[in-house]
């Protein structure tokens, strides 16, 4: 298999413009273990964005197109997910190769993260034990997961910033750059 | 919420600090005091992993906005559908969530690789854990499905990396190119 693009050209830095999007199921409440959230950020050089405009277009004629032909609905001003979610797989895929093509022609680079309610907790219980020196979840972990998700609920809805997890957060990210340069 | 959704952010300001002059972000609008909320936290956010990684210079980061229509940005439109295939793709694709993952914590003991990274000019290894993926799994990686198309944007994937928390709260990197999971130290 060949190697990630390299999304960067040589020569000078360019300026950047990242588009970011998340999209969640059943996940705020914190009660549903497999209720999930999702983020991507698309990143483009903005020297790419005329190139990215014109792809575009035609990319959305035939979304619309589809739309119409496949689904008997209104073409719609923009893509979209669901709909997207809803064409036959080989209109998916020929679609799918389009974009491609774009992110490819445009030195586009694209950033995912996907976590579910479960993980998302137990992520805090296991910092808490490795804190203490701990090497393991203990046995009664769904205690400790049922208080935590009750917790980690109440912190979201009073939208509380945690600096420690914060950190964290950074930390964690760094290896995103850093894990192959 | 605002670290949750952070994050992003975060991730990508790490991407962007040594390769990029500078760099926007642009979210998808939910609307009102939420989105003055989000973009103050991403200001703050961001503005801290450069100090770290660009010391005194930490002026890559220019703005940020909420106040256009995805339906007039076609880079929000792409997010939109990307967004949605990477979800698709775990849903489909338990297993990568799955494997290696359980109640033993990923630490010095534990983990089987060092990696080093620099933080402020200085040297700093890291332990951590990789597990080779089986041959199913590295098939489900590189074929695009009626479940998800993702497969097909993998060179695209910055340093051809997915990021995920595990089934058991593991911070994980499915590494795309090496065919490897990357478990973080918890």
């Amino acid at each position: 298999m060949a190697g990630p693009q390299d999304h960067f050209a040589p020569g000078n830095p360019e300026h950047y413009d990242l588009y970011v999007d998340e999209s969640f199921y059943r996940f705020w409440g914190l009660d549903d273990p497999n209720g999930n959230f999702c983020y991507l950020i698309y990143g483009l050089p903005t020297s790419q964005i005329s190139t990215l405009t014109v792809s575009h277009a035609e990319l959305l004629r035939t979304f619309q197109n589809l739309v119409v032909t496949k689904l008997r609905e209104p073409a719609p001003p923009e893509l979209k997910s669901g709909l997207f979610r809803r064409f036959p797989f080989a209109e998916r895929r020929r679609l799918a190769l389009q974009m491609r093509n774009i992110l490819h022609i445009t030195n586009s680079f694209v950033i995912g993260e996907f976590q579910e309610v479960r993980g998302f907790v137990l992520e805090s219980i296991r910092s808490d034990v490795a804190l203490t020196g701990g090497a393991e979840l203990p046995q009664n972990w769904q205690e400790l997961y049922d208080e935590r998700r009750d917790q980690l609920a109440k912190t979201v809805r009073e939208e509380q910033p945690d600096s420690r997890q914060s950190c964290r957060g950074c930390f964690l990210s760094l290896q995103l750059l850093q894990q192959i340069t | 919420m605002s670290r949750l959704l952070s994050l992003p952010t975060i991730a990508a300001t790490n991407h962007l600090a040594r390769r990029a002059l500078s760099f926007s972000i642009t979210l998808d609008p939910r609307g009102g005091l939420e989105d003055e909320h989000l973009a103050a936290a991403i200001r703050i956010y961001t503005s801290t992993v450069l100090e770290k990684i660009q010391r005194e210079k930490a002026d890559k980061f220019k703005s940020v906005r909420y106040d256009l229509r995805s339906e007039t940005v076609p880079g929000l439109q792409i997010a939109d559908i990307l967004a949605g295939e990477v979800r698709n793709w775990f849903l489909a694709n338990a297993g990568f969530l799955d494997l290696n993952s359980g109640t033993t914590l990923v630490t010095n003991d534990t983990a089987n690789n060092t990696h080093q990274m620099q933080i402020t000019g200085n040297v700093i290894s890291k332990p951590e854990r990789h597990t080779r993926l089986p041959s199913g799994l590295v098939r489900k990686m590189n074929r695009a499905t009626e479940s998800s198309t993702l497969a097909f944007f993998r060179q695209q994937l910055a340093n051809g990396l997915l990021s995920c928390v595990a089934r058991w709260g593991e911070y994980r990197h499915i590494d795309f190119e090496r065919r490897i999971i990357i478990d973080s130290p918890d």
